[in-house]
């Protein structure tokens, strides 16, 4: 059995717990995570929805219509961490961003996508599965 | 003298800056993981005085670093995007979030700090200088 994976954002408002075990562990690369991220790639935990609580302070919500399906992305208002993103079209999921895990030990992702529009300077091994654009929905 | 932009995810915040970057690196710091909820921050660092931002409202909370010292965290109240940190050791310059920028080839980090934090997972560039921690040496 999992443990709880428990993270918040960086002024600690927000505080979050997921129980059991997460769907999956990616990177996107889009530009619309590295804009949101302000970095190169956003690092997406997901869990489904019921096994997702936020047990402290409010997220503020920004709809996030790209390209493609509508990306609800959860963001501290008193700090502007990106707590967690809710993409549409997968079912009742939650995408926990990486960078607020308090423990990153077990952080591995498996794949990414948006490699077109990655960064030259970000190397993945080989062991993440890379994808061009997002290939077929997890 | 060239003109470069950027703006945050939802665009309500764009920013002018006046000139090219002095350098650009990362900080692989607990700070700036949660506050960018990535690996890392790509920090493009530029003086204060280059940058203009042009429309939109910024939030900004402040707040300690390892070393003990303030940095001033800025970010769009409307969607979250990081966007301007100032360190309060080096008053007279500011970085731009890299992810932001509409140029990413200006955002090429030539270091990485806090390095020890760096997972494995992830390989950068071998042309940066690899800092574990923050050099106190370091003088910009």
């Amino acid at each position: 059995m999992s443990k709880d994976r428990t993270g918040g954002c960086l002024c600690g408002n927000v505080r979050y717990r997921a129980t059991g075990d997460a769907l999956a562990m990616s990177l996107c690369q889009c530009s619309h995570c590295q804009r949101s991220t302000g970095s190169a790639f956003g690092i997406y935990v997901a869990y489904p929805k019921a096994a997702f609580t936020v047990e402290q302070g409010e997220v503020r919500t920004y709809d996030d219509q790209g390209d493609g399906a509508l990306v609800v992305r959860a963001f501290c208002g008193d700090c502007g961490s990106p707590v967690y993103a809710e993409p549409t079209g997968f079912g009742e999921l939650v995408s926990i961003l990486g960078g607020t895990l308090d423990d990153k030990s077990d952080l591995k992702p498996t794949v990414a996508g948006w490699c077109v529009s990655g960064q030259p300077w970000v190397r993945l091994p080989d062991e993440i599965e890379q994808f061009e654009k997002w290939g077929t929905a997890d | 003298m060239s003109e470069h932009t950027g703006s945050c995810l939802c665009g309500a915040v764009k920013y002018e800056l006046s000139g090219e970057p002095a350098f650009a690196g990362l900080c692989q710091c607990d700070h700036c993981q949660r506050q960018s909820g990535s690996a890392f921050l790509n920090l493009v660092i530029y003086p204060k005085a280059a940058i203009t931002v042009t429309q939109g409202e910024l939030g900004t909370y402040t707040a300690v670093s390892d070393m003990g010292r303030n940095v001033a965290r800025q970010f769009c109240v409307a969607c979250g995007s990081p966007l301007f940190i100032a360190p309060e050791k080096y008053p007279d310059i500011c970085a731009v979030a890299g992810g932001t920028l509409d140029d990413r080839s200006l955002a090429v980090p030539s270091f990485s700090f806090w390095c020890d934090r760096q997972p494995d997972w992830l390989t950068l560039s071998e042309d940066m200088t690899f800092f574990p921690g923050y050099p106190e040496q370091l003088t910009l």
